[in-house]
């Protein structure tokens, strides 16, 4: 097995005056479940649209799987495009194994991949329907099985859970997961950080074109250190932003994440509620959630470009 | 070609094949093409009086013509001649024949020869058949009267004026053949080519942009290359026009085996007897070959067209043009008919824009020297390949664009670039 599943150097790409990704380079190590974090725009689906040779980039090398792009390499990526697509007529299985075929399956191979893992996705009595009968989250559902139909060795998903209620979400966590145990590299890109602070290995995380942060998701949190204090108050808390040693303040209402200045106490935030005469309900020194690592990466312009996608 | 444009290829054509609009298109199409030859000959001839001769009365001032017109008119038709002592006025001869049970009075005016009127006073509208033997019979009755005059009797005048039948026989090195009857066949080609171009450049359009708005562009792109799915998806709508042809081929087939009712005589009526011609095999085979060049020529420029548009609206102006260019080919085609070796025919020829549509009908009437022949086949096979080059390096582009349209300076752009 290769080490490295996708492997990018100096990716650029522009569209017109915007540029879409500057000067990234990627390694998504085999085996491994890798997110590629970012607001909306931030290049993510371009990005992934280069790896899989749908557009070329300006500059730069891709390898996937050991390889450039080829029809050998097609045939063993699964890919979930954000904007989902099935052509509105076809029926379900049919569909299916079309698209089994065109990942280089055999006919009958794709059929019965299709039944079984429409039988596992509790669509099997939808098999012989049309697509457009179906409703939209069952659709999604339709569409993510093609992406496994073929046992891809790589599986690229763009943003997979929007739109999905929860069980749908942990049922598709759950095929991800398994994929991966079987072997397979997985690359999803999502603006919803917290699915992949649950879900990855490895992130990477660009913002305005440009990455902002790569590696294990362990590392990156310990090189972050234990500054964050999560505190839970009833009362008034303006009085949390005088505080001179606080860098950033996260309001969730009566919840707090808090990042200290380097070098203050923690104990500064309790004496300081006792005197404002507020009720601590909660108190922790906790690592920095991948959230807030984002935003202080990503920095101000960040901040305030992507601030609605990032949630 | 690689499997998987195979897929798409068999994926394009089941689709449509299987959908109703195919049914309805096949099997309408014909029927009402046939509907509109027929049908007024069909009235025409279950009318109640149609097909047989009137009760005529014969009112006859000038003596010439009451005495033969019921020989030339022949059995079906009634005559009773009119006496009347004294020219009537307009009005009197009406009501005078109200006041009867005829179908119709036939007045001859003073002397025919001289400038004089024959005129039918008819309950109702006759047919034109009808009038059609009236004036016939009416021209015999005074051929007759006037060879008397000049001392020839006994003669039937229907006879005297019958010509032979011309049949024009074209010999060429592969035989003979009817023109006339060949000039038909010409424009049964041009008319289906024409048909099918507009229909099936609109129907790649449409099922690009379906593509598109339906974002299955995507997945397909993950899997395919770019000229995958265009050939897939130009071969697949391309069979589905052969499959059209080919039915329509077995119903006229069919229908000439068996015979219509009726189209026999409709054709005898335009001069044309059918029943000897046999195509050639050589010819349909040109034919079809110009017709899958032509197709596969025109198919990748609707293509270009609708990847490069991001809605039916858009697409429309782009489309427009190629089917102003299809329109003035079958135009040319008309003129071709007329005169198969004239300069712009053999010009035409050359064109891969119109070749396919002139060169099929050129071979069916006239001779084309194999030097001609093999200069339009290259060229067009050159157009063909040119097209299809132009339409994969747009598509690739373009078919990812969604909303916007591209700018000609772009799509100059992609051809350059890719």
């Amino acid at each position: 097995m290769i080490d490295r599943a996708i492997h990018l150097q100096g990716i650029a790409k522009s569209f017109g005056a915007q540029t879409a990704v500057e000067d990234l380079d990627l390694c998504v190590p085999s085996g491994s479940i890798y997110g590629l974090l970012g607001p909306n725009g931030a290049g993510k689906t371009t990005t992934l649209r280069i790896i899989l040779d749908i557009i070329g980039p300006d500059r730069g090398r891709v390898e996937v799987l050991g390889s450039q792009v080829d029809d050998a390499v097609r045939s063993r990526v699964g890919y979930l495009p954000e904007e989902r697509g099935l052509y509105p007529r076809m029926r379900v299985l049919d569909h299916l194994v079309f698209l089994g075929v065109l990942k280089g399956m055999h006919r009958a191979d794709a059929r019965a991949a299709a039944q079984h893992w429409l039988e596992r996705l509790e669509l099997a009595d939808r098999s012989r329907d049309r697509v457009d009968t179906l409703s939209k989250g069952m659709q999604q559902k339709v569409q993510f099985l093609s992406t496994v139909l073929h046992h891809p060795d790589l599986l690229i998903l763009d943003e997979p859970f929007s739109g999905l209620d929860p069980l749908n979400v942990d049922l598709l966590k759950e095929i991800v997961l398994e994929r991966q145990r079987q072997g397979s590299t997985v690359l999803f890109s999502t603006h919803r950080i917290e699915d992949a602070e649950r879900l990855c290995d490895r992130v990477c995380m660009i913002a305005g074109a440009r990455k902002v942060l790569d590696g294990p998701l362990g590392e990156i949190k310990a090189s972050a250190g234990r500054r964050e204090v999560l505190l839970g108050l009833e009362g008034d808390a303006s009085f949390l932003r005088q505080l001179p040693f606080i860098r950033r303040l996260s309001d969730h209402g009566n919840y707090f994440e808090i990042r200290l200045e380097d070098g203050a106490n923690p104990q500064e935030i309790l004496k300081a509620a006792l005197s404002e005469n507020v009720r601590v309900r909660h108190f922790e020194l906790a690592e920095p959630s991948l959230r807030e690592i984002f935003l202080e990466r990503a920095g101000a312009r960040a901040a305030e470009s992507g601030a609605e996608g990032v949630s | 070609m690689s499997r998987k444009a195979w897929a798409i290829t068999k994926r394009e054509y089941l689709e449509r094949v299987r959908a109703r609009w195919f049914l309805v298109a096949t099997f309408g199409l014909p029927v009402i093409l046939v509907g509109l030859i027929f049908l007024p000959e069909l009235i025409a001839s279950r009318g109640r009086s149609g097909d047989g001769g009137l009760n005529l009365g014969v009112l006859d001032y000038s003596g010439r013509v009451a005495g033969d017109l019921g020989d030339a008119l022949g059995d079906r038709w009634t005559l009773q001649p009119v006496h009347e002592e004294y020219e009537r006025s307009e009005e009197e001869l009406r009501e005078a024949f109200l006041a009867t049970s005829l179908d119709g009075l036939l007045v001859v005016g003073e002397d025919p020869d001289e400038g004089g009127s024959v005129r039918l006073l008819a309950r109702r509208a006759i047919s034109s058949r009808q009038g059609r033997e009236l004036r016939a019979g009416i021209r015999d009755a005074l051929v007759a009267a006037r060879l008397r005059e000049h001392g020839i009797e006994e003669i039937d005048a229907g006879r005297l004026f019958r010509g032979a039948d011309l049949q024009i026989i074209q010999v060429t090195p592969e035989g003979e053949r009817s023109s006339e009857a060949f000039q038909i066949v010409a424009m049964l080609f041009a008319v289906v080519t024409y048909m099918m171009f507009l229909i099936y450049g609109q129907l790649i359009v449409r099922a690009v942009l379906e593509e598109k708005s339906s974002n299955v562009v995507e997945v397909m792109m993950s899997s395919v290359r770019p000229w995958e799915m265009m050939l897939g998806k130009m071969f697949g709508v391309g069979a589905v026009g052969l499959t059209q042809i080919a039915i329509w081929a077995a119903i006229g087939g069919l229908l000439s085996l068996y015979g219509l009712p009726g189209l026999a005589s409709v054709l005898a009526a335009e001069g044309v007897d059918l029943s000897h011609v046999r195509l050639p095999i050589g010819l349909l085979a040109w034919a079809l070959l110009y017709f899958i060049l032509g197709y596969l020529l025109y198919a990748g420029l609707f293509l270009a067209a609708g990847a490069s548009m991001g809605n039916e609206q858009d697409a429309q102006q782009v489309v427009t043009p190629l089917i102003v260019i299809i329109v003035v080919g079958f135009i040319l085609v008309i003129g071709v008919i007329e005169s198969p070796d004239s300069r712009w025919a053999v010009v035409g020829s050359l064109v891969p824009l119109f070749s396919p549509m002139i060169v099929p009908a050129r071979l069916a009437i006239s001779h084309v020297p194999a030097i001609e022949l093999a200069g339009s086949v290259s060229l067009l096979v050159l157009g063909m390949l040119g097209s299809a080059w132009l339409a994969g390096r747009i598509y690739r582009v373009a078919i990812l664009m969604r909303g916007k349209r591209a700018t000609l300076p772009e799509m100059v752009r992609w051809m350059r670039h890719g």
